[in-house]
C-alpha cells in the first residue's frame, strides 16, 4: 500500500469526521432558531469545536500539498483561505451578544460546508480506489505482486 | 331620534350618521358618554358607561357595528351583567392646539384632505412640532375598543399610525417600520388587572381590543383570530358571591395593565435586589477625590435603595491592583479584608461580605464614612476589574443583582485587561469605527454569562483617563444596564456634585429585576431586530436583568403578508418590582392599516421615525463603520422626502423648486441633521471615543420624548424677554414655558441673555450689551465669567425676592425643564458670553443644529442639497 493510498484513506476520514461536525453545527444553529437552546450554550458548544475543525481541514490542505496531488489540494484551497482570513481577522469564534443578527449568515456558510465535505468525502473515496487500484496494476504489470 | 352631532375639536367620538346610531341604539343619545379627557394619555374622567350590577347606563353609546360586520358584544337590553363597551374611537390623540381640525372633518375624513397637508420647507423649521402628540389614528369601524384603552404615547409609539397593508405599499413610501416601547416610565400610575387570562394559541394577553362573542361566553383573540373561552370569574365572584361587572377589569379597559403573576411565571422565588459596588481606589481614582465622592453619595443614597421587605443586601469593594473587601458583621465593627492574589479570586470571607442593608446598616455607614479617608493617599497603581467582577459574580451567585463598576483607570491587571487603545491620530478617519468596538470578548462572555445568572452591570466611568469604554461598556450594554460617564469629574468641583446627584438618581430608581420582554404583533408582521441595552435570549426574547425606567426598547418590524384593517402590537414584560413581588406589564396599541400611502404619509410619527432612525445609526456605527452610518441616515431621509414627492404630490417627475414634505414629516430633516451633528455620530475629530460611546449609549436607550428634545434638539428660550406670565405657575401646577427659539446664532442678540438647554447640560449665553442690572436679577451679581457656573438660587422658599425676580422665573423653568426629563439629568450651567472663553463658545456652537459646522451643513444647505438630490433622482 503506497503513500498516496494511506493519505487517502486518512483523508476520507478526516473528510467524514468534519462532515458530521459541520451537520452538528447546522443542528445547533436551527435548534438556535427554533428556541431549543440559548445563545450563551450554543457559543459555548460550537466555540470548542471551531479551532480543531479549522486545525484539521488545515493539516488535511498542507498534507495534500506535500504530497503534490494538485487536484485535490486545489478544491480545499477557497475553504483554507476562508477559515484563514477568518483567524487573522479574529472572527472565528461565535459571539453569544450578536449571533441572531449573523445567524443566516453562518447557517448558509454551515450548510455550504456540509455539501462541500460530502463532496470531498466522495471524491477521496474515488481517489484512494483509484490509487489503490492503479497501484495493483502496477504490481501486476511489474511482476511484485505475485 | 338621536340627537345632533357634536361639534368641537376635542371631541374624541365619532359620531355616525343619525339613522344608524338611532336603530341600534333606541331612543338612547349617543352624547354624554365618557367626555373627552383633555390630553391624549390621560384615563376619562368618569367612565360613565358602566354601572356594576344595574342595566345598561342610561347615557351610553351603542355599541360599535357598521356596514353589516358582526356584532360583538351586543349587550342584550335588560341583562344586568353585561356592561356596554364604548364605541369604535377612532380620533385619538389630536394634540392641543395644533392643528384644530373642523368635527365634522374628522368624522367623514376618510378620504377628507384637508387634514392631508402638506407644507414647504424653508429655512426655519417648527420646533413647537416637537411637542405634538403624534398623529391621530383612524380605527377602522368596528374596531372593539374602550375609552381609556388608547395606550399613551410615553409608553409604546409606532413610528406609522397608519400602517401600509402590503410590504410593498411599505418599500414603495420607504418609512421605517418599528415600534418604540419604554414599558417602565418613572412615576408612572398603571391599573393592577385581578388574574391573567390569554389566548390559547398565540399566547396574547387579553386586551381591550378583543371582542366578546357567542352571548359573551367567547373572546376572539385580535392577534390570532381563535375564539377562547371566557372564564367564569369574569362575571361571578365566588369569594363574595355576587356578580362582577366585566367590564370593570383593569384588562379590559386600559390599554396599560400589569398583572400580578402566578407561579407558573416564576423559576424561583422573587428575588430580593442586591448591589455590589465596585469601586476604583487606585491612585488615578484618589487623584480625582472619587472614591470619597463615590461613598459619600451611596451613603446618602441608601435610604432611597429599595428595601421595601428588608431583603436588599449591599457589598462594597474597593479595587485597584489588589481588592479590598469589607467585612460587616451586624454587631461588630466592620473589617477590611485585603486579597493581594488577583489570578484566582477566592472570597476571603464566608459570609458578612454581602449583608443584609437593613440588618448591617449601621457598619455600612462606618464602612462609607471612612472609605474615602482610608483611600484618599492610595498610590496602588492598576486596576483588577476582571478579578473584581469575578469576585463579585462569586457573591451574588445565584441570586441575581447589580453589580455597579465605578472606574477611573482601565483595567490592567488579572484577567478581563484591556490595553487602552491610543486614539489621538485615528479619530475622524476610518480607523475611528474600529475604536468604537470591543476589544477582546473576555466582557461580552462575561456579560453572557451574568446575564443568565440575572446580574446587570451599571458602568460608571469618571476622569479623563482613557479606559476602553468600548470594551468595558459592553458590559452595561448586554445585560440591560446603564452606562454614565463624567470626563470632568473632580472631588469639589460642580462636576462632582452633578454626578452625586445623577448617580443617586439612578441608584435609587425603582428597577424591575430578572425581566424579559417580548413583542407580539398581528399576524402578518415580525420582528426583525431589536435596539437598546439588552441580552437576546431568543428569536424575540429579550432577557433583561434589569429594567430601568424610562429605557427604551426600540424594534424593526418587516411585514410578510397583507395585513388585516387593524394591527395590534402587545408588549408583555415580566419582572419583578423592587418589592419582591413577581408583575407582567402589558402595553397593547391598535393601529389601523391603510392602503393609500397618501394616508401613510399624513400619519407618520416624526418623532419615532426620528428616534428609530438614530438608534438604527447607532447601531450600524457600532457594528459597521460611522461613515456608513451617516451616509445610511442621511439616505434614508432623502428616500423618505424623495418617495413623498414621487407618490403624493402634483410634481411626481420632475424638478421642484421647493422640497416639500407632509405636515406630519415637516420636521424630519432637522432631526435627521440633529442626530448627524450629534457627539454620537458627529464627523470630525474633536469628538473622543469615550464620549462618542457614552452618547451612542444615550441615543440607544433614550425614549423619543427624551431623546428628540432636548437631546438632540436643544431648546433655546431668551431669557431677557420673558412674557409676564412665563417662569410662573399657570394656575395647574405646571409652569409656563417661554417661546422656543430657532438654534442659530442669528437669534443671539447682544443684548440678550440665552439659554440654551440640552439636558445633559446648559449654557448661559451672556451677550456683550447686556445691561448689567438685568444679570444682576439673574444670578445676583453684574457680572459673569465664562465656565462652569452653578446657578443660584436667590428665592426666599420659591417666593421672589425683589429685584431677583428673573432668577425665580430661571429657577422655575429649569426645574420644569428638568421634569420633563423625568429628573434624569442634574446638568451643569456652563456661562458662555460673547466675547469669552473659546471653549465654551464652542460648546454652544455644536448644540446650535441649524447653524453651518466643521461637521455638517446649515440647516437651509442641508435642505438645498437634498431638494437637489431629489430632483435630480439620485437617491
Amino acid at each position: 500500500m503506497s503513500f498516496t493510498a494511506l493519505i487517502y484513506i486518512l483523508a476520507l476520514i478526516m473528510a467524514g469526521i468534519l462532515l458530521f461536525a459541520s451537520v452538528y453545527f447546522v443542528i445547533m444553529l436551527t435548534d438556535l432558531e427554533c428556541d431549543y437552546i440559548n445563545p450563551i450554550d450554543l457559543a459555548n458548544g460550537l466555540n470548542t469545536y471551531v479551532m480543531p475543525e479549522m486545525a484539521a481541514h488545515l493539516l488535511m490542505f498542507v498534507v495534500f500539498l506535500l504530497m503534490g496531488e494538485w487536484f485535490s489540494m486545489i478544491i480545499n484551497l477557497p475553504l483554507a483561505v476562508w477559515n484563514i482570513n477568518k483567524v487573522v481577522n479574529s472572527r472565528q469564534f461565535y459571539d453569544a451578544t450578536e449571533v441572531f443578527r449573523t445567524l443566516p449568515k453562518h447557517k448558509r456558510e454551515n450548510f455550504v460546508k456540509v455539501a462541500f465535505y460530502l463532496l470531498c468525502f466522495f471524491y477521496y473515496l474515488y481517489s484512494m480506489i483509484m490509487t489503490l487500484v492503479n497501484e495493483s496494476t502496477d504490481d501486476i504489470r511489474t511482476g511484485s505482486a505475485y | 331620534v338621536g340627537s345632533p352631532p357634536q361639534m368641537g375639536a376635542s371631541s374624541r367620538r365619532r359620531l355616525y350618521p343619525e339613522q344608524i346610531a338611532s336603530a341600534y341604539a333606541g331612543q338612547q343619545s349617543p352624547q354624554g358618554a365618557a367626555e373627552a379627557p383633555a390630553y391624549p394619555g390621560a384615563p376619562s374622567a368618569a367612565p360613565a358607561f358602566f354601572v356594576p350590577g344595574a342595566g345598561p347606563a342610561p347615557a351610553t353609546s351603542p355599541s360599535t357595528l357598521m356596514q353589516g360586520q358582526p356584532m360583538q358584544g351586543q349587550p342584550i337590553q335588560g341583562q344586568p351583567m353585561q356592561g356596554q363597551p364604548m364605541q369604535g374611537q377612532p380620533m385619538y390623540g389630536q394634540g392641543q392646539g395644533q392643528g384644530q381640525v373642523d368635527g365634522l372633518t374628522q368624522q367623514f375624513g376618510q378620504m377628507g384632505m384637508a387634514e392631508f397637508q402638506t407644507v414647504v420647507l424653508n429655512g426655519r423649521p417648527d420646533l413647537a412640532a416637537l411637542d405634538e402628540a403624534p398623529p391621530a389614528m383612524r380605527l377602522a369601524p368596528g374596531t372593539m375598543c374602550v375609552a381609556a384603552s388608547e395606550c399613551a404615547p410615553r409608553f409604546q409609539r409606532s413610528t406609522l399610525n397608519a400602517v401600509p397593508r402590503t410590504d410593498k405599499l411599505l418599500k414603495k413610501t420607504r418609512l421605517p417600520l418599528g415600534l418604540l416601547v419604554t414599558p417602565v416610565c418613572a412615576d408612572d400610575d398603571v391599573a393592577v388587572a385581578p388574574d391573567i387570562v390569554r389566548c390559547r394559541r398565540c399566547r396574547t394577553y387579553i386586551n381591550p381590543f378583543v371582542a366578546f362573542t357567542d352571548g359573551g361566553r367567547r373572546w376572539r383573540c385580535n392577534m390570532c383570530g381563535l375564539s377562547n373561552d371566557v372564564p367564569l370569574t369574569f362575571d361571578y365572584d365566588s369569594a363574595t358571591q355576587t356578580q362582577k361587572d366585566r367590564w370593570a377589569r383593569a384588562d379590559l379597559r386600559n390599554a396599560v395593565v400589569e398583572f400580578v403573576a402566578p407561579l407558573e411565571y416564576m423559576v424561583r422565588p422573587p428575588m430580593p435586589p442586591a448591589y455590589v459596588f465596585l469601586i476604583d481606589v487606585s491612585y488615578a481614582s484618589a487623584q480625582l477625590g472619587a472614591p470619597g465622592v463615590v461613598a459619600q453619595t451611596i451613603r446618602d443614597t441608601l435610604d432611597q435603595l429599595p428595601d421595601a421587605d428588608g431583603r436588599t443586601r449591599v457589598a462594597i469593594i474597593g479595587v485597584d491592583a489588589q481588592l479590598h473587601f469589607f467585612q460587616m458583621r451586624t454587631g461588630a465593627e466592620p473589617q477590611q479584608l485585603v486579597v493581594g492574589d488577583v489570578d484566582d479570586v477566592v472570597l476571603p470571607a464566608p459570609s458578612d461580605l454581602l449583608v443584609n442593608l437593613s440588618d448591617a446598616r449601621s457598619s455600612l455607614d462606618i464602612v462609607l464614612e471612612r472609605f474615602g479617608a482610608m483611600f484618599s493617599n492610595n498610590h496602588g497603581v492598576g486596576n483588577a476589574l476582571g478579578p473584581a467582577i469575578r469576585a463579585a459574580q462569586q457573591m451574588l451567585g445565584g441570586i441575581g443583582g447589580r453589580i455597579v463598576a465605578i472606574m477611573a483607570s482601565p483595567p490592567t491587571t488579572g484577567e478581563g485587561l484591556v490595553e487602552p487603545r491610543a486614539e489621538g491620530r485615528d479619530l475622524g478617519t476610518p480607523r475611528e469605527s474600529e475604536l468604537l468596538r470591543a476589544q477582546g470578548t473576555w466582557y461580552k462572555n462575561v456579560a453572557a454569562d451574568c446575564s443568565r445568572a440575572q446580574i446587570a452591570f451599571d458602568t460608571v466611568f469618571v476622569g479623563q483617563q482613557a479606559m476602553d469604554v468600548a470594551t468595558v461598556g459592553g458590559l452595561a450594554r448586554y445585560t440591560g444596564g446603564t452606562l454614565l460617564h463624567y470626563p470632568a469629574f473632580m472631588a469639589g468641583r460642580p462636576e462632582a456634585v452633578r454626578f452625586s446627584s445623577e448617580f443617586g438618581q439612578h441608584l435609587a430608581g425603582a428597577a424591575g429585576l430578572e425581566a424579559v420582554l417580548r413583542v407580539r404583533a398581528s399576524k402578518g408582521l415580525r420582528m426583525s431586530a431589536y435596539y437598546g441595552h439588552f441580552f437576546l435570549r431568543s428569536l424575540d426574547l429579550l432577557a433583561l436583568p434589569s429594567v430601568d425606567p424610562g429605557r427604551c426598547y426600540a424594534v424593526d418590524l418587516e411585514i410578510d403578508e397583507t395585513l388585516p384593517p387593524v394591527v395590534y402590537f402587545q408588549t408583555a414584560l415580566l419582572h419583578t418590582t423592587a418589592l419582591g413581588e413577581r408583575r407582567i406589564r402589558v402595553v397593547t396599541q391598535a393601529v389601523p392599516t391603510t392602503d393609500n400611502a397618501h394616508s401613510v404619509f399624513h400619519h407618520a410619527d416624526q418623532s419615532a421615525i426620528a428616534a428609530l432612525l438614530a438608534k438604527k445609526a447607532v447601531d450600524r456605527a457600532l457594528s459597521a463603520r460611522l461613515e456608513d452610518a451617516r451616509e445610511a441616515l442621511q439616505h434614508k431621509t432623502l428616500e423618505i422626502l424623495g418617495a413623498f414627492k414621487t407618490l403624493c404630490t402634483q410634481a411626481s417627475s420632475g424638478a421642484a423648486t421647493q422640497l416639500q414634505a407632509p405636515r406630519a414629516l415637516r420636521l424630519l430633516p432637522l432631526l435627521t441633521l440633529a442626530t448627524l451633528k450629534h457627539p454620537a455620530l458627529r464627523g470630525g475629530n474633536n469628538v473622543r471615543v469615550a464620549d462618542r460611546i457614552a452618547a451612542m449609549s444615550l441615543v440607544l436607550t433614550l425614549p423619543p420624548e427624551t431623546l428628540l428634545q432636548p437631546l438632540l434638539v436643544p431648546r433655546v428660550y431668551a431669557l431677557h424677554e420673558l412674557e409676564p406670565n412665563v417662569g410662573l405657575d399657570d394656575g395647574s401646577g405646571s409652569v409656563v414655558m417661554p417661546q422656543l427659539l430657532p438654534l442659530s446664532a442669528e437669534v443671539l442678540a447682544p443684548r440678550g441673555v440665552f439659554l440654551v438647554y440640552s439636558g445633559a447640560d446648559a449654557i448661559l449665553w451672556v451677550g456683550r450689551d447686556v445691561d448689567p442690572s438685568m444679570i444682576t436679577s439673574l444670578v445676583g451679581e453684574p457680572h459673569v465669567q465664562s465656565g462652569v457656573f452653578t446657578f443660584p438660587d436667590l428665592s426666599d422658599n420659591g417666593s421672589p425676592r425683589p429685584g431677583f425676580e428673573l432668577n425665580m422665573r430661571t429657577n422655575n423653568l429649569l426645574r420644569a425643564l428638568s421634569s420633563l426629563c423625568h429628573g434624569m439629568w442634574a446638568p451643569p450651567m456652563f456661562v458662555c458670553r460673547e466675547d469669552g472663553d473659546q471653549q465654551v463658545r464652542l460648546l454652544l456652537a455644536q448644540r446650535l443644529v441649524e447653524d453651518m459646522d466643521t461637521a455638517a451643513p446649515s440647516y437651509s444647505q442641508f435642505l438645498n442639497q437634498m431638494r437637489d438630490k431629489i430632483n435630480r433622482g439620485s437617491f
